[in-house]
């Protein structure tokens, strides 16, 4: 085995202590059966701090690790693997340089997308025709909460509705929407939008991005950063059910503007993206099957001793991951 | 996890089931662990004691002694050693092993060292064989023994002797003066 340098070393041990920690997590998540959405964002970002918090907090706090007699009595030695090669690599090496590029792509694939968002610009607000404007009107009166959203409106045909922004967060609604949407519908979907900024998701995303860059090289990050916002859109399923949604119609707006956009997106943020379009477009229908299946049924309880398990999950890991170099 | 009022059941159950649940994952996981830990030694046919590493300088650093080389070496034999092995942490043992280019690159040499004063020669880096005969020597002065044996099928002659109150094995393939002449000039490093 070729030595690696110990920055390189600490780094494949990081990654494998990642994915052992998203496991782990996962698997106590289908274990205790967590459905509340709530509660699987915090597991979940358990197992997103472990690698910026508790894996360096370990090597520092316990650097009698690296010992050989430690590795010797740990549960799993990573370098263990750079004795066994394959095809002429040693399997500690390939994994290492396989996991780090996985990161890379994955961080990339979304660095695209975002920068193409980024290159079209701001959306220029419009006014909405006086029947458009009633019908927004309509819909946000009954919707219960603090003070009034900035509601920014688009003269553009296609459906679309979301929120952006980090300093002023707006919802942004299209003509299309409203052509699409009828009344509960509407004041569903505004009140999931409503949700989003309440918890001021567009921010927590320009975090969550800054992390990912941090950690490219860590696809367990990326996935979960990933996961952690599909978690995101069911709490404000749940949430704007709370400020007075109705459930089925908030799954019929999901649906309608599914099929009206997501279903046939074109967006490619690779060479070979026409290749992987049929996935993708699978993957994100499946997402979308899965948050109306969960609106259909009722809402989900959450689980009593909330405190309890996240302790008891991150002493565990932490416990588990100490026998691991 | 979440500040949303939890669901009212009897406390003690799901307290029970919750706990039940925990233990069921983590033992999995240990077990996973432990497996994944245990299988490159099981692939390359090593015991768990038993680590490859890159260099001299990296088994000395582990070992936390200077290993004994010798100054004299047959130029037929490849240098810096084919495979270097340890067993166990401070004070364990070395294996070099120098590989002769001109025979196919196989095995010609070994050098074991155990770092330990008195400490015995693991079993893992005594491999199975058959003893065909053995006689009293010397090295340098010192009481030695010198065991014909069998490994794997083949031949080999084998050297034990005692260095600073360390164990210390040569086994070759090839001349008996040959190992002779290596074990007379082996020698800590840094040392005359």
């Amino acid at each position: 085995m070729a030595p690696i340098v110990p920055t390189a070393d600490l780094l494949a041990q990081g990654l494998f202590h990642s994915l052992v920690a998203a496991l782990f997590v996962e698997a106590l998540a289908r274990s205790w059966d967590v459905r509340h959405p709530a509660q699987r964002i915090a597991l979940r970002l358990l197992a997103l701090a472990y690698p910026l918090l508790v894996f360096p907090a370990l090597v520092l706090l316990f650097p009698h690790r690296d010992d050989l007699a430690f590795r010797d009595m740990a549960l799993l030695s990573g370098r263990r693997w750079g004795d066994v090669a394959f095809l002429g690599i040693d399997l500690y090496r390939l994994f290492f340089f396989s996991l780090a590029g996985l990161g890379l792509l994955l961080l990339g694939i979304d660095l695209l997308s975002l920068a193409r968002m980024l290159r079209r610009g701001r959306p220029a607000p419009s006014r909405p025709a006086p029947a458009h404007a009633a019908a927004l009107q309509a819909a946000l009166a009954p919707l219960r909460g603090g003070k009034a959203p900035s509601v920014v409106y688009l003269d553009r045909p296609m459906p679309g509705l979301f929120c952006s922004g980090v300093r002023r967060p707006s919802v942004f609604i299209t003509r299309g929407t409203l052509d699409l949407l009828d009344a509960g519908e509407l004041r569903a979907a505004l009140a999931h939008e409503l949700a989003h900024l309440a918890r001021r998701d567009p921010a927590r995303s320009w975090v969550m991005l800054g992390l990912r860059c941090v950690m490219c090289l860590n696809p367990t990050f990326q996935v979960l950063a990933r996961a952690l916002a599909r978690d995101a859109e069911r709490l404000a399923d749940e949430r704007s059910v709370e400020l007075g949604a109705d459930r089925i119609a908030l799954a019929s707006a999901l649906l309608k503007l599914h099929r009206a956009t997501g279903g046939e997106d074109d967006r490619r943020t690779l060479v070979f993206g026409g290749a992987l379009a049929g996935t993708l477009r699978r993957a994100r229908s499946h997402d979308l099957e899965r948050r109306v299946r969960a609106l259909l049924a009722p809402a989900p309880e959450p689980l009593p001793f909330p405190w309890l398990r996240l302790g008891l999950a991150a002493s565990s890991m932490s416990g588990l991951l100490y026998f691991v170099t | 996890m979440t500040t949303s009022t939890p669901t009212r059941v009897a406390p003690g159950p799901e307290l029970v089931r919750l706990l039940a649940a925990l233990g069921w994952v983590v033992a999995a996981s240990a077990v996973m662990l432990a497996a994944l830990g245990a299988l490159p030694g099981w692939l390359a046919g090593e015991p768990r004691e038993v680590r490859t590493v890159a260099s001299i300088e990296e088994a000395e650093r582990h070992l936390g002694a200077g290993l004994a080389l010798p100054s004299y070496f047959p130029s037929h034999l490849g240098w810096p050693p084919g495979r270097i092995r340890i067993s166990g942490g401070k004070g364990g043992a070395v294996e070099l092993t120098f590989l002769d280019p001109a025979r196919g690159g196989g095995a010609q040499l070994q050098l074991l060292h155990v770092t330990t004063p008195g400490a015995p020669l693991p079993p893992e880096f005594d491999p199975p064989g058959s003893e065909l005969g053995s006689s009293p020597a010397t090295v340098a002065g010192r009481p030695a023994r010198l065991v014909r044996r069998t490994i794997g099928g083949e031949v080999w002659q084998q050297l034990s002797w005692e260095r600073d109150g360390c164990r210390m094995v040569l086994r070759t393939r090839g001349d008996v003066e040959e190992l002779f002449r290596i074990a007379r000039s082996a020698h800590r490093r840094g040392a005359p």
